[in-house]
């Protein structure tokens, strides 16, 4: 299969936080959700694909290509969105589309223009008077007016009202059409996840819990209703995470059809992207 | 590296028409001075080395090193296009204030003070300011905009105390030939001594972690 980002043995330590020899691609033409907490290293990864951290140890192939050899060709097809990191604010969409005319060699001016119509931006006011929402759709549409073959987007839906977060999905999935163009979309938000990704690599604290299709995931994981009583016989081994309220025990377990088998007569529900990864960090306190 | 030397032209524009509405203020001032031609000039491309360490700012305050390396542009390019804008706007600061005291000086002409000696004079204060540059752009690099501030107001007070400390031990003022033979060598120090710091500066920011 072909990859845009194949990363291998990546690891890089800080004074509180350590990257762990973490593996994980993303196949060309899919769409990879990149989840975890905050502080659970998406951001680490992201900037030492960018080459603005050096890594200790590890690998990273993007688009086929080495990224720190061939640096400038990659982030000339690439587009990028980082989270809380935008424009200066005494400029002007039209200033931002003669800097990058400059700056990529097929800047599309054209198509920059026409989402900032599709996304009602002035384009003759400077960005102190936009808002966040506004800001992050200027940062999207500059990021895919060069035609990039893999779109990295940090946090790029977290912050924006419903309606135009869906918007802004439906234009990732429009991408996404053309079978040589992939997305690495980290986010806390595990519902625009569920709706759009294909698979789904769970970070958390420094480590890769998981990289997985998300088809598979939702297949394999459940959550196991039981009662006080019934709780005592669920075998160890088999709690990933568990949750006690009122009614009793959710225990997230994985292999579901096994399970069914093991616990009968006990309810096993489907799980979202959002169960697995709050159980699985409250899994940790369990243990 | 256009475009990035365009973005700074944009971001400090607004920057430069403050600077121009305070230059129109000092000419006025300055026209009661006994030397009003060469404060002016020293005023002015004083005032083009803020807006380049402005620029800075500016892009601290938007995470631009951030931002700007996910583009197809090198660190190299990052530094070289800062350095470049110094250069455009301290040569484009001199232009201007020289055409700007040479009117003053027309209508308010100072003894032993003619082209010549007009010429030397910018030459000397383009000199110094590019000596400054050279110090003061690693630092920024090195430690960020706002920490260089407070530097900034010592790398300015470090020459004056000096020469202050030297009169005071006696040392006395070199005189008119040997400082304008001085002022004659200066380019040749400080072209070397700017592309020397423009090299340390390309070595700091490859290895810094945005």
């Amino acid at each position: 299969m072909d990859y845009a980002i194949a990363i291998r043995d990546l690891s890089k330590s800080f004074k509180n936080f350590k990257l762990k020899n973490i593996s994980f691609s993303v196949p060309k033409g899919s769409i990879m959700g990149f989840i975890g907490e905050n502080g659970a290293g998406k951001t680490t990864t992201i900037k030492l694909m960018l080459n603005q951290l050096k890594a200790e140890t590890g690998e990273i192939g993007i688009l086929g290509l080495d990224h720190r050899k061939d640096e400038k060709k990659i982030k000339s097809d690439i587009g990028v969105v980082l989270d809380e990191c935008y424009f200066h604010e005494n400029i002007k969409p039209k200033h931002i589309s003669r800097i990058m005319a400059r700056i990529y060699k097929n800047w599309d001016e054209s198509l920059f223009y026409s989402y900032i119509d599709q996304f009602r931006l002035p384009g003759n006011k400077t960005t102190k008077e936009f808002s966040r929402g506004m800001k992050l759709k200027l940062s999207i549409a500059t990021a895919l007016s060069h035609h990039p073959k893999l779109l990295i987007l940090d946090e790029a839906t977290s912050g924006l009202d419903p309606v135009v977060r869906n918007e802004i999905l439906d234009l990732f999935l429009e991408f996404i059409q053309d079978e040589n163009h992939s997305i690495l979309f980290s986010s806390h938000i595990t519902s625009d996840l569920e709706k759009i990704a294909d698979y789904i690599t769970f970070l958390h604290d420094g480590e890769i819990i998981f990289s997985k299709s998300k088809d598979s995931l939702l297949d394999n994981y459940g959550l196991l209703l039981c009662g006080a009583a019934d709780f005592g016989a669920v075998d160890k081994a088999d709690i990933i995470g568990q949750r006690e309220s009122r009614f009793g025990h959710e225990i997230l377990v994985r292999n579901k059809k096994q399970m069914k088998q093991k616990y009968k007569g006990l309810t096993i529900d489907p799980v979202t992207i959002e169960d697995i990864m709050l159980f699985y960090m409250r899994g940790e306190e369990f243990k | 590296m256009i475009g990035l030397l365009l973005k700074d032209f944009y971001i400090v524009r607004q920057y430069m028409k403050t600077v121009l509405f305070m230059l129109a203020f000092f000419a006025l001032i300055s026209a009661g001075l006994d030397n009003p031609a060469t404060f002016f000039e020293a005023f002015i491309i004083f005032m083009s080395m803020m807006v380049t360490i402005t620029s800075f700012s500016y892009d601290a305050l938007a995470k631009w090193d951030y931002y700007a390396l996910s583009l197809p542009v090198s660190r190299k390019e990052i530094v070289a296009s800062k350095y470049l804008l110094s250069v455009i706007l301290c040569f484009g600061g001199t232009i201007i204030s020289f055409l700007i005291s040479a009117v003053i000086l027309k209508f308010k002409p100072m003894e032993a003070f003619g082209v010549k000696e007009h010429l030397y004079a910018t030459g000397a204060i383009i000199s110094i300011t590019f000596f400054f540059l050279a110090i003061l752009l690693p630092l920024i690099f090195k430690f960020g905009v706002e920490k260089c501030r407070l530097l900034l107001i010592a790398i300015f007070a470090a020459p004056t105390a000096a020469m202050v400390a030297l009169s005071k031990m006696g040392v006395s003022m070199p005189s008119e030939a040997s400082l304008i033979a001085f002022i004659k060598l200066l380019p040749v120090l400080v072209i070397p001594f700017f592309l020397l710091s423009f090299f340390i500066s390309v070595r700091i920011f490859s290895g810094k972690e945005i």
